[in-house]
């Protein structure tokens, strides 16, 4: 790690991300990402194969059962990535770690990046099944889009970690798909996650059960209460309440 | 400028400072109030109790709390209000227990949740409605307001 601005990605094991599938899960509205990442990890028993390490991240180490690991780590099961935070992305952080998913994407020949999150709704207590809408980067997202029929983000704004992923990705030529569920903004909703991983599965062509997700709903609600009164606080401090307002351009 | 035009621009000066200085005392609190926000356990071992997670939205006739709420049933719930706070109690469908979790809260077995908040603006609990869904407690509190209708001439 040389300067204080520096991403690094330290590999466990070899990496081949050629032609996989990158899911990226962080804490954001409702925490979507995260609980969908964690529910993937323990379905699909990814392994860890790497970790990022950063001056920008808070000195901050997890431990699980009596093992300490870094905080944003990457799992793999065969053709599928996925990088997990256990911390709201620093926004100091966002751009360095942005560019280096990408590159790292880009470099390893990955077939699509696709984020995890949450569509903050008004009325998401009066929802049985919240709906999963996309915003695309890139034909091939484009394309899966179109295939499975899901709603497209037409017009709106976009502020946090997968904004600065799509920017990188807009830029780079990487293909981009962000699933977002409409979700509650500051109340972590396994709900949500179960609407994402259904049509994640899908893309990613394995069978993916919610119900077992649904059942641990209410446990994984107690469980998420700090990461997601610390995620609403970075979520205001980054100005994530802009994604309410109507762009400029919108009727042109 | 006349005597008593520049005696008026000192004063607008001399409030502006004021209200400059009133401006950064206000961050200033905003800030410690927030990191001591986050550093608060969201647990009390004593009573074992939770600290639910709580949003406050503000209409301009309405402050609307939600709370959540999992592993909950209705008839559990306590709400007492007054004109300015909100007290929630809930006891637990099961009692939770954070296995390896700490040193002290693992053996700790949690049965209710408990909040008190501090409303942004004075209510009339009277006429306050509330409705539980999900396991998410909505409460719509009227705001007590005296509006005048001003007549456009």
């Amino acid at each position: 790690m040389e300067g204080k601005n520096v991403i690094d990605i330290i590999q466990k094991k070899t990496i081949n991300a050629e032609n996989s599938k990158i899911i990226l899960g962080f804490p954001e509205v409702g925490l979507v990402g995260t609980i969908a990442s964690m529910f993937l990890v323990e379905t699909l028993k990814m392994e860890e194969v790497g970790y990022f390490r950063s001056p920008l991240f808070p000195p901050l180490i997890i431990l699980h059962k009596g093992k300490p690991s870094f905080p944003v780590r990457i799992y793999s099961h065969d053709k599928i990535f996925l990088i997990l935070s256990e911390i709201p992305i620093p926004p100091a952080a966002m751009f360095p770690l942005s560019a280096k998913i990408v590159n790292w994407a880009k470099e390893n020949k990955a077939d699509i990046i696709l984020m995890i999150g949450g569509l903050p709704v008004p009325n998401r207590m009066d929802l049985e099944t919240p709906e999963v809408f996309a915003a695309v980067c890139g034909e091939k997202a484009e394309k899966i889009v179109e295939q499975l029929q899901i709603k497209k983000l037409e017009e709106g704004m976009m502020v946090g970690p997968y904004a600065a992923i799509f920017m990188e990705c807009y830029n780079s030529d990487v293909n981009a798909l962000l699933l977002s569920a409409q979700a509650f903004a500051r109340y972590p909703d396994p709900g949500a996650a179960a609407s994402v991983v259904t049509i994640l599965s899908k893309i990613l062509d394995v069978d993916l059960d919610i119900k077992p997700l649904l059942e641990r709903a209410e446990e994984l609600r107690i469980r998420l209460r700090d990461l997601m009164r610390t995620t609403s606080q970075t979520m205001a401090r980054m100005g994530k309440s802009q994604e309410h307002g109507i762009p400029p351009m919108m009727y042109v | 400028m006349g005597e008593k035009e520049r005696r008026k621009d000192i004063f607008e000066r001399i409030y502006d400072i004021f209200e400059d200085v009133r401006q950064r005392i206000r961050d200033t609190f905003e800030e410690i109030f927030e990191t001591f926000e986050t550093e608060r356990p969201m647990f009390d071992l004593r009573e074992k109790c939770l600290e639910p997670l709580v949003d406050i939205q503000e209409t301009e006739d309405y402050i609307i709390v939600t709370v959540d709420l999992p592993c909950v049933d209705k008839d559990a719930i306590k709400i007492n209000a007054t004109t300015d706070t909100l007290e929630i109690q809930a006891d637990m469908k099961r009692s939770i227990k954070f296995n390896r979790w700490g040193t002290v809260q693992r053996e700790v077995e949690f049965h209710k949740f408990k909040k008190l908040i501090k409303l942004p603006s004075k209510v009339d609990p009277k006429r306050a409605q509330a409705r539980f869904k999900h396991g998410i407690l909505e409460i719509k509190l009227p705001k007590k307001i005296k509006k005048f209708r001003i007549e456009i001439k």
